[in-house]
């Protein structure tokens, strides 16, 4: 009981950070009056203090206002490329286990050979072809992140299609998509959102990674990982260059997986 | 037991093939030649350059070029590098990656497993909560921004330890410890999830009736099944310590073949990028099949049911 408890609360907490860091994306770089792109080269790399609350960067640019740019970039890509992964996934998936046989067969011996792949070094081909940018990014994340997703809407249909109201279903008349969308999908919800809430917190990191690299949105634009990039190069003089953004992706990184594990648990004790 | 590696080895040489053809097609695909970026290149040294890379024959025989050179481990030449071939920037760089990376699994597997036994035998218990929150944490910090927390500290504040460089083994502390910390957090996770699951076995119970001590049965009886979701998560969690590699190498400024592939990676360098990811993928390839083996060796229900 105290255990269940203890659960509900950290999802509590967690989602209020979540909650927190959405509203800030939003509105935190109006709280202050510098733009996160406006550079002020009198008062360059200065430490936290009254008037910049983050502090300054190298350049003269305010931290806290492209703290909470970089959010919006942050949490769009992942949510957009955690969307993408929980669409393609429902549609190999679906096809997989609901035409079954040779291609079934076929399409699952793809899966395999794909999720040995790491799929780090997948995106990072995949970003030098199509360049640095945030659609790409976002397609590139969608590319490689599926595989999961696919193997639990898999197993799904596989349980699902035998049931006596997929057979009602269809013989009331229901085409093949009909019945997938209508009448499995809705059934499968539960363990498939788990899959797509235990996928963002992954998409959040590979995006903070692949900027951090210099592979994921070009300079100007402010994600987090491009501004804990800026940060280390300067850890010995101006070391909260390099905190808040790291501390950010940390905090969301952690709430994220604290509430996918909650949800994930949830179901499961359904 | 032969069934079943074989079918695994078949899986990994597919996966690496996979990542050689795709980075080949692809790269191949981009527009434009990465020589003709540079502004008042006379004709005569664009086709030249195309002859030494081979860009000017069709792309079915650089491909099969490509394919069987690769098998005879040569990876072909650098193209921003002059005279540079890829197999040497590996064996310039990968040592130090190595060191750092394996440094980092041979410490963090261990104190993982040690701690997500403790924890489940404590179930329940402050000390689990603990280290339950404690490997969350572990889990959610990426080690890129771990390396800059740690350098920040042990570095710049405290001075313990070297700031960044290489050389000495005091440089190795860090950056696998900030890759460690995020393989024992996983493990220890796992290893949890493993041993609660395994501790309310029937024979775990009979073990203790029939009066076996106490470490006996966790560590005979009990770990050897629980450890079983780590060692089959082998390869994805050497994968990320070696994407971890990537950036962290930057941060200390080691010369590693991480630092390499990303710097590949932003130069354009296309055949160095296709180079050391078909290397990359070989590796890893490697280490799920090292965990594969490992799983079988534990279980003679994978062993035996091919």
């Amino acid at each position: 009981m105290s255990k269940r408890l203890l659960r509900d609360r950290a999802a509590a907490a967690a989602l209020f950070v979540l909650g927190f860091l959405v509203v800030m994306a939003a509105v935190g770089p109006h709280l202050v009056p510098y733009g996160p792109y406006d550079q002020d080269l009198g008062r360059v790399a200065e430490p936290p203090g009254r008037d910049h609350w983050f502090g300054t960067d190298t350049l003269g640019r305010d931290v806290f206002a492209r703290l909470w740019v970089g959010a919006r970039v942050s949490l769009f890509v992942a949510v957009v490329a955690a969307f993408l992964d929980l669409v393609v996934g429902v549609l190999y998936g679906s096809v997989s286990g609901w035409f079954g046989g040779t291609v079934d067969v076929v399409m699952q011996r793809f899966l395999d050979v794909l999720s040995s792949v790491p799929p780090v070094l997948l995106l990072i081909v995949l970003m030098v072809v199509a360049g640095p940018g945030l659609l790409s990014l976002v397609l590139a994340m969608a590319a490689v992140g599926w595989v999961q997703t696919a193997r639990v809407v898999r197993g799904q249909v596989l349980s699902l299609r035998e049931r006596e109201f997929v057979l009602a279903a269809r013989a009331a008349g229901a085409s093949t998509w009909r019945v997938i969308i209508r009448h499995l999908l809705p059934n499968m919800a539960g363990p498939v959102l788990v899959c797509a809430a235990l996928s963002v917190p992954g998409a959040v990191f590979f995006e903070a990674f692949m900027s951090f690299i210099g592979l994921g949105v070009p300079v100007p634009v402010p994600s987090w990982g491009s501004m804990a990039r800026e940060g280390y190069e300067h850890i010995r003089l101006y070391p909260w260059l390099a905190f808040f953004p790291g501390g950010a992706i940390a905090v969301a990184v952690l709430a994220l997986n604290v509430l996918a594990d909650s949800l994930r648990d949830a179901v499961a004790g359904e | 037991m032969l069934r079943y590696l074989l079918g695994r080895i078949a899986c990994s040489a597919a996966a690496v093939w996979l990542v050689a053809t795709l980075t080949f097609l692809l790269l191949h695909a981009v527009p434009g030649d990465p020589f003709s970026t540079e502004k008042g290149v006379p004709q005569v040294v664009l086709r030249n350059l195309a002859a030494r890379y081979g860009l000017d024959r069709p792309l079915w025989e650089q491909y099969c070029r490509y394919l069987g050179g690769m098998l005879r481990g040569d990876l072909g030449l650098s193209m921003r590098y002059p005279n540079r071939t890829v197999a040497g920037v590996i064996a310039q760089g990968f040592p130090c990656s190595a060191a750092v990376g394996l440094l980092a699994l041979s410490f963090g597997f261990p104190a993982g497993c040690l701690l997500g036994v403790a924890s489940a035998l404590r179930r329940g218990r402050v000390s689990d909560r603990l280290l339950v929150g404690a490997a969350l944490v572990g889990v959610s910090v990426p080690g890129f921004v771990a390396a800059s927390f740690l350098q920040y500290l042990f570095g710049v504040r405290w001075g313990l330890l070297p700031v960044a460089g290489w050389g000495t083994l005091r440089h190795l502390v860090l950056p696998s410890l900030s890759l460690g910390l995020w393989v024992a957090a996983v493990s220890a996770r796992l290893v949890r999830a493993g041993m609660v699951d395994v501790l309310g076995e029937q024979y775990v119970l009979y073990a203790r009736a029939k009066g076996m001590p106490g470490r006996v049965v966790v560590f005979r009886h009990a770990f050897r099944n629980a450890v079983l979701p780590l060692a089959s998560a082998l390869g994805p969690v050497a994968a990320h310590v070696v994407a971890g590699t990537f950036a962290v190498e930057q941060v200390f400024g080691m010369p590693g073949l991480g630092k390499h592939f990303v710097q590949a990676a932003c130069n354009l360098d296309y055949t160095l990028v296709m180079g050391l990811a078909v290397f990359y993928a070989a590796l890893l390839s490697a280490a799920v099949l090292a965990g594969d083996v490992l799983c079988a060796a534990l279980d003679p229900r994978i062993r035996l049911g091919g």
